[in-house]
């Protein structure tokens, strides 16, 4: 899974291509650990990741409750059809902003 | 351009048109008015020219006169003043000629002279006195001194000439006997003086006897004179010498050219040849005689002079431009001219052209001015013009336009559905009759669409029903499938396809006991509603009547005597009732005018079964069928249809016929029965293209598997793959797991929720199963077509501890996210996701089976 990411004006943007699974989510869980200074929020772009299982939600949810904790924002863009699902299967829908394709 | 005139508002066109005419009117009107004054103007002007021009001209001719007049009189005066002086001095000499030839001729009569005249010399006394000197050395004889005592007494003329007057300056005479004899004051003696070589003597001699003058001559001391000569003769005629006098020409001239005319005027005088005798000469300057180094254009003065007859002329003498008049003196030939300043006489000519130039001027301006302000006039006309003409003209056009905007409006209000809102016409003409005619239009529209809207009322109950009754026809033919999923050896599909939206087409599937199944196809004639209560009732009566049992030929037999019977529409179908014995696959049907079933064995291959035909149902009582009997092999079965399927026309209205279908039902590729169906509705519908459907198309698909016990295998494929129990064996799984699923076109969210529970699975088994992390996980995947169905079952196997993940409980999916577990959750989406998850326990193993169906 190939990360990008960048820092404009406060928000955080992530973008994921790949696969999000028990092997790759590790790479995202260590990025959020080096949080930049002075975000307000983050925006984790899905439109290339075409997989995600329940270790990547396990990463996602993480990476919700520290924003929660700090007050910060967390967006997800771009989400296709069939992540969309499992978000929804999930009840992941309820907690996250979603913003699909 | 164009298109900006076609779009401006009928309002801004009238006024423009309106405003183009007025104004082009008032252009056209000013603009010929003001040609009409410029030319006239143009006329006034030169008419003052000219009248200036005459007005000019005659004064300066009239002035002209004036100072020609003056001249000629000044001149002849000066002339005639002049004239006298000369012949009083040619008389003088002639008087002392005459009396010298008095003399001569009568020598006795004159003794001894009074007068003494005594010899020059050397010191000539500087008085008035008579002296004698004998010239060329002649002697003094006594003849000469008797000659000079005779010429001693023309003294007395000589003195009281020269008393009288101061012009004279000596007399003199010589002979032919070279006496010369002086009477001057002013003496001066020559010795080697001849007076017969003197050219005053030769000129005297060249005309003896008449009085002649020499040209002016100037002496040593510059003084100008000029001689009058005259021969004297002595008794005989012979010339005995001659007689001149000495004039100051100076004081002569100086008289001549005093007067002068106004305040330019001079004169001067010319001699007989036009050279200059005496004019005055200017300051340092000295005596020119030259005519022609005086005057410019001399040529033609000379002319002037010569022929003029006295007229008064312009030259230009020593650069002055001068009006000139001449006159004659006829003593000596000579010519006296007079004359002013050119400027002199045309300086009130001058002043005379000013002043009427300058009342041209004024009057011209004038005109000019007239005209400018004519223009001026004409831009303010327009203006004011303009603006009345806009504003009459916009209120003429808003008549015109305000009624057209109501009527738009009003459009648009019916076009929004209002259709009572009307225009009140205004006014009488043409808009007004357009709002009249509209809202009679606007009456017919409302009745039309109120007629219209009950009419689809009617239309859409009408469709409305027909779609209840489709649905109910469509609720009476069997459609689930497999119909009969306990006899696991029948493969059954069947469609039916109507034309409209109700079809007189109809299948049905029945048992009519535990080992006997029933296959019906048939056809009503005709279509829509009429065929389908026949369908409705056909269906029933063979149903009812294979429900009591019987072969298909006594069935068909006895549903046609029923059909028959009172069938005042005169409604047929045709029909194929086969039965088949579930347990043997041995099959008896029978045909009333059906199509030909197509039988294929286990190799799929097939083939059109030409059987009997008997007639159709519900034509004619008391027709009779027969049966007929074949088997099917393990795996064979048949297919059966109504004519719309070979009928399928296209656009150019060619059939698909039975060559056809035979094609497609043996080049499909499948397992179930719904595949063929399905490969030969693809194939019906290509070859109709855009051409509509004409006829129900039905079908029946039958595949027997064989004995009960002896069931032909569904084709399946099992695949297998062991992978160490290691997350990072995930990719070979997904790669397995991707090649399986590719094969039958698996739909992208089915496998990804495959992987997702295979990652999970696997995860827990490569986490949790070995407690040193060592061991193998087997998995197998097996692909099945069950029933029209593509089904994928895979199972995880390992040897690790014994371990049910099902057993967990299902995690809260609702709480907040603070509260969210993410234990529990992958196995959650394998149970959610996956159509059966199974465990068990076998022979030391966990097997976790889980099935989807991928189509």
């Amino acid at each position: 899974m190939t990360i990008t990411q960048s820092v404009n004006e406060g928000i955080w943007n992530i973008a994921l291509e790949g696969r999000l699974d028990i092997n790759t989510s590790p790479d995202l869980e260590d990025l959020i650990k080096d949080e930049p200074d002075e975000i307000r929020g983050i925006v984790l772009d899905m439109g290339k990741m075409n997989y995600i299982s329940s270790a990547g939600l396990r990463v996602v949810l993480l990476m919700l409750k520290k924003m929660n904790k700090a007050g910060k924002t967390m967006k997800l863009i771009n989400v296709t059809d069939p992540v969309y699902e499992v978000f929804e299967l999930t009840g992941f829908t309820d907690i996250l902003n979603i913003e699909r394709a | 351009m164009g298109k900006l005139i076609k779009n401006m508002k009928i309002r801004t066109k009238l006024i423009v048109v309106i405003l183009l005419v007025a104004v082009g009117t008032l252009l056209l009107s000013y603009a010929g008015l003001y040609s009409m004054m410029a030319n006239l103007s143009g006329q006034v002007e030169s008419m003052y020219h000219d009248v200036a021009l005459t007005v000019s001209n005659s004064t300066s001719n009239a002035m002209l006169n004036q100072a020609e007049d003056a001249l000629k009189t000044l001149v002849s005066m000066q002339s005639e003043a002049t004239d006298r002086s000369l012949r009083e001095i040619s008389s003088a000499v002639g008087a002392a000629a005459v009396f010298l030839e008095e003399i001569y001729a009568h020598p006795e009569r004159y003794g001894p002279s009074p007068y003494e005249v005594r010899p020059k010399s050397y010191n000539n006394p500087q008085e008035l006195c008579a002296l004698y000197m004998m010239c060329g050395g002649a002697p003094f004889t006594d003849e000469a001194a008797k000659e000079l005592n005779l010429l001693s007494y023309a003294q007395t003329i000589f003195s009281a000439e020269m008393e009288e007057n101061s012009i004279y300056d000596g007399f003199y005479i010589g002979t032919e006997s070279d006496i010369a004899y002086v009477y001057s004051a002013e003496q001066n003696y020559s010795p080697d003086y001849v007076a017969k070589e003197r050219n005053w003597y030769k000129l005297a001699m060249s005309d003896p006897g008449k009085v002649l003058w020499t040209e002016t001559y100037i002496d040593p001391f510059g003084d100008t004179y000029i001689t009058a000569v005259r021969t004297f003769a002595g008794p005989d005629g012979t010339v005995k010498g001659v007689v001149a006098v000495d004039i100051f020409f100076d004081i002569m001239a100086e008289e001549i050219l005093a007067d002068g005319l106004g305040d330019t005027g001079t004169s001067f005088l010319l001699g007989d040849n036009y050279d200059l005798i005496a004019y005055e000469v200017p300051e340092g300057g000295s005596f020119e005689p030259s005519f022609d180094a005086h005057f410019e254009n001399p040529g033609r003065v000379r002319q002037a002079l010569m022929t003029n007859g006295g007229r008064a002329f312009f030259a230009v003498l020593d650069g002055k431009e001068l009006y000139i008049a001449s006159a004659l003196v006829p003593e000596t030939g000579w010519t006296l001219c007079t004359a002013i300043d050119r400027k002199e006489v045309v300086a009130p000519i001058d002043r005379v052209d000013d002043q009427a130039q300058k009342i041209v001027d004024s009057h011209a301006d004038k005109l000019r001015a007239f005209l400018g302000g004519l223009i001026i006039n004409a831009i303010m006309s327009f203006i004011m013009i303009g603006l009345m003409v806009s504003i009459v003209g916009y209120y003429l056009a808003r008549t015109i336009t305000n009624p057209l905007s109501a009527l738009s409006e009003q459009v648009g209000n019916i076009g929004a559905g209002d259709f009572d809102t009307k225009v009140v016409p205004k006014s009488n003409d043409e808009t007004g009759e357009l709002a009249a005619k509209f809202n009679e239009m606007q009456d017919s529209l409302k009745s039309y669409v109120e007629n219209l809207q009950t009419v689809t009322a009617e239309k859409e109950r009408i469709g409305a029903e027909l779609n209840v009754a489709q649905k109910i026809q469509a609720d009476m033919l069997p459609r689930i499938f497999p119909p009969f999923p306990e006899k696991k050896n029948l493969r059954i599909y069947a469609s039916m396809d109507p034309a409209r939206e109700v079809g007189g087409d109809f299948y049905d599937l029945f048992l009519i006991d535990d080992d006997h199944i029933a296959f019906v196809i048939a056809d009503v004639s005709g279509k829509g509603v009429p065929a389908a209560l026949f369908m409705v009732i056909s269906k029933t009566l063979i149903k009812n009547r294979a429900m009591q049992g019987g072969t298909p030929a006594e069935i068909l037999r006895d549903v046609n005597e029923q059909l028959a019977e009172g069938n005042e529409a005169e409604m047929f179908v045709t029909c194929w009732l086969g039965i088949c014995e579930i347990s043997t696959g041995h099959v008896i049907a029978a045909n009333a005018g059906h199509e030909y079933p197509a039988i294929f064995g286990g190799d799929k291959c097939f083939e059109l079964l030409k059987d009997p035909h008997g007639f159709v149902l519900a034509g004619l009582k008391g027709m009779k069928y027969k049966d007929y009997e074949f088997d099917l092999e393990k795996g064979g079965g048949f297919f059966v249809y109504t004519d719309g399927v070979p009928e399928t026309t296209n656009s150019d209205e060619k059939l698909f016929g039975t060559d056809r279908l035979l094609e497609a039902l043996n080049s499909a590729e499948w397992n179930d029965p719904k595949d063929l169906l399905e490969a030969v509705s693809v194939k019906t519908s290509e070859f109709a293209g855009d051409a509509p459907q004409f006829d129900d198309m039905t079908m029946i698909g039958f595949m027997w598997m064989g004995k009960e016990d002896d069931i032909m295998e569904a084709p399946s494929n099992k695949q297998e793959i062991v992978l160490s129990a290691d997350t990072r064996e995930l990719d070979r799984l997904n790669d397995f797991l991707e090649a399986q699923t590719e094969a039958v076109d698996c739909p992208p969210g089915t496998l990804m929720k495959i992987q997702i529970s295979a990652e999970e699975i696997f995860t827990n088994i490569a986490n949790y199963a070995y407690p040193d992390g060592q061991g193998t996980a087997v998995v197998t995947s097996e692909i099945k077509e069950e029933n029209g169905e593509t089904i994928m079952t895979i199972s995880f196997s390992d040897s690790g501890q014994p371990f049910d993940p099902l057993a967990m409980p299902d995690p809260d999916i609702t709480a907040p996210a603070e509260e969210r577990n993410i234990g529990g959750l992958g196995i959650y989406m394998v149970k959610e996701t996956m159509d059966k998850v199974d465990y068990s326990y076998e022979k030391g193993r966990n097997i976790l089976t889980i099935t989807k169906k991928i189509r």
